[in-house]
């Protein structure tokens, strides 16, 4: 004891203050630190309810992400279908035109070799009547010019004999 | 019996290219009275234009021998045939 107070220390001070020093403790430990751990626990909460949150947040916007790159890809397939469809489509109008127009060309060449080989003939037929009439008109005038008076009488026997005969 | 121009006609109208002789006319006769079965009178007409031969109408029945006829018909012939 006189140890302690030779060294400057008052055993009844110092059982005092540990006596507040533990009431002081008791009163904190009341007031102040359960508030705060609780405070601590309600914002480690906010802070994992936040993460969840944002957790949750980004795993629809991969979602979102995701339906709108497959809304990309059928609107791409679709537009791919759609360029498909009228690439044949113009496809199956070229050649239908194609085809008509043949047709179109084949009809006026057929039209145009009948109305050649119409005119072909009208020309023929008049080059052949032409040569008759004009061989008509020479054998005329070669009988007329040949026939003397003894052929005419043979002619003209001939035609007796021939009606006597009842071959006229 | 029919009655018919042919019947009866009594004259043979008669066209020659060339005057026909005396000869040929009795000829003639008795050959269109072989055809017609009795005799026929003839009036002759000389016209070169048939060009030979003769052209014989009785009645309505017209013989034609001549050199003409011949050439028209084979022209219509050929005119015929060829359209």
């Amino acid at each position: 004891m006189d140890v302690l107070q030779n060294l400057g220390i008052n055993i009844p001070l110092l059982f005092s203050q540990c006596v507040n020093f533990g009431l002081l403790f008791l009163l904190l430990s009341a007031l102040l630190y359960r508030p705060v751990n609780r405070m601590l626990a309600e914002r480690q909460a906010r802070i994992a309810e936040g993460l969840e949150k944002a957790k949750i947040a980004d795993q629809r916007a991969a979602e979102a992400e995701q339906a709108y790159q497959e809304r990309i890809e059928q609107a791409r397939r679709e537009g791919q279908t759609i360029i498909a469809q009228a690439t044949e489509t113009a496809e199956k109008s070229r050649q239908e035109i194609l085809a008509q127009a043949k047709e179109e060309v084949a009809l006026l060449k057929q039209r145009a070799r009948e109305e050649l080989d119409l005119e072909r003939r009208r020309v023929q037929a008049e080059l052949r009547d032409e040569a008759v009439h004009l061989a008509a008109a020479m054998a005329r005038k070669v009988l007329t010019e040949t026939l003397g008076e003894a052929e005419q009488h043979q002619l003209v026997d001939r035609v007796i004999r021939r009606i006597g005969e009842g071959q006229l | 019996m029919t009655w018919t121009a042919e019947s009866l006609a009594t004259t043979a109208r008669v066209t020659s290219a060339v005057p026909l002789t005396a000869e040929e006319q009795a000829r003639l006769r008795a050959s269109l009275g072989r055809r017609f079965g009795r005799e026929l009178a003839l009036t002759i007409t000389v016209n070169p234009r048939i060009l030979g031969g003769l052209i014989v109408q009785v009645g309505d029945v017209v013989i034609d021998g001549s050199l003409a006829g011949k050439l028209d018909t084979l022209q219509e012939r050929l005119l015929r045939e060829g359209g």
